[in-house]
């Protein structure tokens, strides 16, 4: 699994690509970890080439997210794969966790939750 | 930490007073304690007198014993001592016989003696230092890891005292199927009956580690201490998610989970599938699917969960299952999938068969390669 990071406007984008397992998904938490640490707190996190997600990685989504929330921050999670989006639809992760069809909606979205300084 | 010269006892060979002197002299200065030995049979006799030796400076040619005999006879007894060989320009030939027999390392007996010898023997003794301790570090490692193995080996025989033995209810034939990814894993499945109504669930831990195993253990202790005191699957797991949630706090680990009643009263199947995998109903070969019906235990304290309420027909098998099974993957890496699985259970007419047919193929998919815990369950419903 690779994660690339990169800016978009004033948030980070994290594209992750490859399996999403239980191998790899410490990785995700120690990524995401490392933003929250230099305060980027507002995150999209891209699943559009996640080729396989277990419940490991499901369970590093979750918890990222959670961490993202506990520091009043925001991540949205867009264009899961279809692995991932069935996995998202059969344990209700799709209505936990923020979703975004396009970049574009997430970039909103987490205009708007950091607007608001709410926590979703 | 490193070896201090002043701890070590270094014997010097030679058959030649003036060069032994030297020799000896040079690492006394070095703060060696040394003492000498005229040749090689005298060298053995103080090697094996009591004194720790911690290295061997040898002459290669010397009377009675030379310096290749005495590295046999020392690496036949299996000491690994350094023993460095002093050798002429015209005896290099020969030095390589000795490092092929077990010598440390050779210097050559020329002017530059004097500052080769301490060199020398410093990094011999440094690297068998580095070796014993690499190997001492190896030891520790492989026991800690017996160790562990013992303690997974013991964690395997608890788990599969927590899985029911066997499942037995009037009018049903009930079979299952266990096997976690490692010697522990994060399934777990039981049923039992209670004022009329036959519990029954069947769970997956995320993960498939030693934390899962945990989880799984007390959340299946959880599920039965409320099986036998609340009879709406709904209600058990909305107040088993609470304990759960307050369990698995922050982790992001959490269970998917299916929970259901057979009333024998009115034949109602009832079912609650927190986040689980689609399962199946079939009756030859009509099969139909239920679906989950709320999110996963574990993520939020106030989820509530809707009940699929099914009528279980005679003849009829409900077939559950973990996603180590329909997950697995072939060499192409397609997945074994929910519709393979479903044409396999159309196909089954008792549950004995139903399983081993069920877990032959995908073994046969897969190649046996199973990177996570794996569980079926199936209860046939006997004709009337």
């Amino acid at each position: 699994m690779e994660i690339s990071i990169s800016m978009e406007g004033d948030f980070v984008v994290a594209d992750v690509a490859g399996d999403l397992v239980a191998s790899t998904a410490e990785d995700l938490k120690v990524q995401m970890g490392k933003l929250i640490e230099k305060n980027f707190l507002f995150v999209i996190l891209e699943l559009s080439k996640v080729t396989f997600m277990d419940s490991s990685g499901l369970g590093a989504c979750m918890a990222v997210h959670k961490a993202f929330n506990e520091k009043k921050g925001s991540m949205v999670c867009t264009k899961p794969s279809e692995t991932v989006a069935k996995v998202f639809r059969v344990t209700r992760a799709d209505q936990k966790l923020n979703m975004a069809g396009t970049r574009l909606d997430a970039i909103k979205f987490l205009k708007s939750a950091a607007l608001s300084g709410r926590q979703s | 930490m490193r070896p201090d010269s002043g701890n070590v006892n270094i014997l010097v060979a030679d058959d030649d007073p003036l060069v032994r002197e030297m020799i000896a002299m040079i690492l006394q200065d070095e703060g060696y304690a040394v003492d000498t030995a005229e040749n090689g049979v005298d060298a053995l006799k103080k090697f094996g007198s009591g004194n720790v030796i911690g290295l061997i400076v040898s002459d290669m040619n010397m009377p009675e014993m030379d310096g290749l005999g005495l590295i046999r006879t020392i690496r036949d007894t299996g000491d690994d001592v350094p023993i460095i060989i002093l050798t002429g320009n015209s005896e290099i030939t020969t030095a390589i016989q000795a490092l092929k027999t077990g010598a440390s390392d050779y210097i050559l007996k020329d002017e530059n003696i004097q500052d080769t010898i301490g060199i020398a023997v410093e990094k011999a003794i440094e690297k068998h230092f580095l070796k014993k301790q690499n190997q001492q570090l190896l030891e520790e490692l492989a026991r800690r890891n017996d160790k562990l193995e013992h303690e997974k080996a013991l964690a395997q025989k608890v788990q599969k005292n927590i899985l029911p033995r066997e499942l037995c209810f009037p009018g049903f034939e009930v079979g299952s199927f266990y096997r976690p990814s490692d010697k522990i894993g994060g399934d777990f499945f039981d049923a039992w009956e209670n004022s009329g109504k036959i519990h029954f669930l069947i769970g997956d831990v995320s993960g498939h580690s030693t934390s899962s195993a945990l989880i799984m253990a007390v959340s299946k202790g959880i599920l039965q201490s409320l099986g036998h005191t609340l009879s709406e699957p709904a209600e058990i797991i909305r107040t088993a998610n609470r304990m759960i949630c307050d369990i698995v706090s922050d982790s992001g680990m959490f269970l998917t989970l299916l929970y259901g009643t057979f009333d024998r009263a009115t034949d109602a199947l009832s079912i609650v599938s927190a986040g689980h995998n689609p399962v199946f109903m079939a009756r030859g070969k009509d099969v139909t699917r239920i679906t989950s019906t709320g999110s996963v235990l574990g993520w939020d304290p106030e989820d509530t969960w809707d009940t699929t309420v099914t009528f279980f027909a005679p003849g009829a098998s409900l077939v559950l299952y973990t996603d180590g099974l329909t997950e697995v993957r072939n060499a192409e890496g397609q997945e074994f999938g929910e519709e393979r699985l479903e044409a396999l259970i159309g196909d089954c007419i008792c549950t004995g068969t139903a399983i081993n047919s069920i877990v032959q193929h995908a073994e046969t998919f897969c190649s046996n390669d199973f990177p996570d815990d794996l569980t079926l369950f199936i209860m046939k419903r006997m004709p009337a």
